[in-house]
């Protein structure tokens, strides 16, 4: 014990100096979910697969409301979307003192009929 | 009655399964841990009027499941007496199903994982019926 | 006159890194008997496994413990693949063994810090426990999050590792091994740690298989029983070995984890030489129909899960039987007779992990 001793006198601390220098996540790292709702086509798969319901989606209002404290971020709705609305980000959602409003609203479609109109 | 699909005993699946009646237990489960097997768990079911249970063993290496029937309403002997391990999960299947076990070595009285105040017996899926009876001396 | 006491040790105590409750009925400051008590973090998991779709459950048992989760998962992967008769690719099963063993090394990791922290050796405690953080880096790097890595799947696994990310693996196994190779000897030969441990908390052969001890607990007892042995993932093509003391105590059980440090990183290094290309997953079809019972190695001991299913997409029964569940038993054979003290270093010494127990 008394190398180890000598060792950590000698040598870099082994902690880093936050929030003097924040830690760089892995690139492939499963912090947060992003959506992005314009691709959207309100199909519903990210929230069949979603293991918390943490994914409602609306396909006649088109919405979808996450609920951020329900996710576990194991990725499963990005796996699911075949339209790339539905990423993962590296970075972890910060602390917050309030409950986001994760509620997105796409673009409502306008049926042909309506449009002549 | 549900019916279940279940593979053939010889099905890799499922290791080795002996079909046993309820009033065998006991002394099966003796022979077993004097022949030197681990005692591993056991495993309940609720099938609409009766418990389905197994009790796994390792005997040199390899998985032995005795599997038996007992009427929803009847009790069954302990086996902490030969195997004293069995207290803790004998405990938890009469707390969390409802089946009756007799003369379980520490017998908790039904809060090993429930609290006062909790839904009792929630992995039973029907309601109790029927009247007492003991398959010790079926 | 000797006085007898009844001291309620847990479920919150400094030293007590997990919330089970031992009621210690005292002899001034020998033990004469324990009552265990557990309860405090049951949250019903077999039950909500019956209430979600099989695919969501493999989440679920991921989440039963945060040490040991991905051979939860490898667990149940498994079961409903020998239910489903699917086979996962041999690539799918080399990896599995990858993540499986690293998961062994955190875990031993972790205990052995907590291990020297109960007989008060902090130093020793943060050595190993910053030794392990390489090993959490490398589960950020391959599998996407330190903890509950989820990448076990029906079929096979989610991610590959490549070679790139293969030679950072083998570099950070080096420097975990250097780690190993300063601290473990700090463990086995030095006197106070010794004079702690040896003799204290005896489990002799046969008392071990009687009560139905797992794992460490029962390998350090002499007994040559390693559910890796029955051959699942890529451990009949590796080859196996259990890691066997015949002492019994609390030394012993320790140093089967330290051994079993070192073999987990032989493991890890051969399945990384070995590793066969391919596909990393195949894809399932249909639901499952049927019962199986499947068992792994924890770092813990033998995990058990009987899984039947009837055709629905939600499980009839999902049954977990832990390795700690099977280790009360013997702590409570073991306690009698021993000292105040060291009540802590023998709880610790079965590596106890509650919410496994309690699911």
């Amino acid at each position: 014990m008394i190398s180890n001793v000598f060792r950590n006198l000698f040598s870099r601390p082994a902690t880093r100096p936050f929030p003097a220098s924040a830690r760089e996540p892995a690139p492939d790292a499963r912090g947060s979910v992003d959506f992005n709702i314009e691709s959207c086509v309100f199909c519903g798969a990210c929230a069949l697969r979603c293991p918390t319901e943490a994914i409602e989606v609306n396909r006649q209002e088109r919405t979808l409301e996450f609920d951020l404290f329900r996710c576990v971020g194991c990725a499963c709705c990005a796996e699911a979307c075949k339209h790339g609305c539905v990423q993962m980000r590296a970075a972890y959602s910060g602390p917050t003192f309030q409950k986001p409003e994760m509620r997105f609203q796409g673009v409502p479609i306008v049926k042909a009929e309506d449009a002549e109109r | 009655m549900t019916d279940h699909a279940a593979p053939a005993p010889e099905s890799p699946a499922l290791r080795q399964i002996e079909e046993i009646v309820p009033h065998q237990i006991l002394a099966r489960v003796a022979d077993l841990v004097g022949a030197g097997a681990r005692f591993m768990t056991i495993t309940c079911l609720d099938q609409d009027d009766r418990f389905e249970l197994y009790y796994h063993f390792d005997v040199d290496g390899s998985v032995l499941s005795l599997h038996t029937f007992v009427p929803r309403a009847a009790s069954l002997p302990s086996i902490s007496g030969v195997c004293f391990c069995a207290f803790l999960v004998e405990n938890e299947v009469k707390e969390l199903f409802g089946l009756n076990i007799t003369d379980i070595a520490i017998d908790y009285q039904g809060h090993l994982l429930l609290a006062e105040g909790m839904t009792p017996t929630p992995m039973a899926r029907f309601p109790r019926n029927g009247s007492a009876e003991s398959c010790a001396g079926a | 006159m000797p006085t007898r006491t009844v001291i309620p040790f847990g479920p919150q105590h400094p030293v007590l890194p997990e919330p089970i409750q031992l009621k210690l009925t005292l002899r001034d400051e020998t033990v004469l008997e324990a009552v265990p008590q557990i309860g405090y973090v049951h949250r019903g998991v077999e039950k909500a496994g019956e209430r979600m779709d099989f695919n969501q459950s493999l989440f679920l048992v991921e989440r039963i413990c945060g040490i040991c989760s991905f051979i939860h998962a490898l667990c149940y992967c498994q079961a409903i693949e020998a239910i489903m008769g699917l086979e996962p690719p041999p690539r799918a099963r080399y990896l599995r063994v990858v993540w499986s063993e690293l998961h062994r090394l955190q875990s031993h990791h972790l205990w052995l810090g907590l291990y020297a922290d109960s007989f008060g050796y902090e130093s020793l405690f943060m050595q190993f426990w910053r030794n392990r953080e390489t090993l959490m880096d490398i589960f950020e790097k391959t599998a996407g999050n330190r903890v509950i890595i989820s990448t076990c799947s029906i079929g096979g696994v989610r991610r590959d590792i490549g070679p790139e990310l293969q030679s950072e693996v083998l570099r950070a196994l080096d420097e975990v091994e250097k780690g190993l190779n300063h601290t473990v000897p700090v463990m086995l030969n030095d006197y106070t740690v010794k004079k702690r441990t040896v003799g204290v908390g005896v489990l002799t052969k046969e008392q071990a298989l009687s009560l139905g001890a797992a794992g460490p607990t029962l390998r350090g007892s002499g007994v040559a029983q390693d559910a890796r042995m029955d051959g699942f993932a890529a451990y009949a093509e590796l080859g196996i070995e259990p890691v066997v003391e015949e002492a019994g105590d609390c030394y012993a059980r320790a140093k089967v984890r330290m051994r079993e440090c070192y073999q987990s990183i032989e493991l890890v290094r051969k399945a990384i030489r070995q590793m066969p290309e391919g596909e990393i997953a195949v894809r399932p079809r249909g639901r499952p129909n049927g019962r199986a019972i499947m068992r792994v190695e924890q770092p813990r001991g033998e995990l058990m899960y009987f899984i039947a299913a009837n055709g629905s997409p939600k499980l009839e029964r999902l049954r977990v039987r832990t390795p700690t569940f099977a280790n009360v038993p013997p702590l409570v054979a073991m306690l009698p007779g021993c000292q105040f003290a060291d009540v802590p270093v023998i709880t610790l010494s079965i590596d106890p992990c509650i919410s496994c127990t309690e699911r």
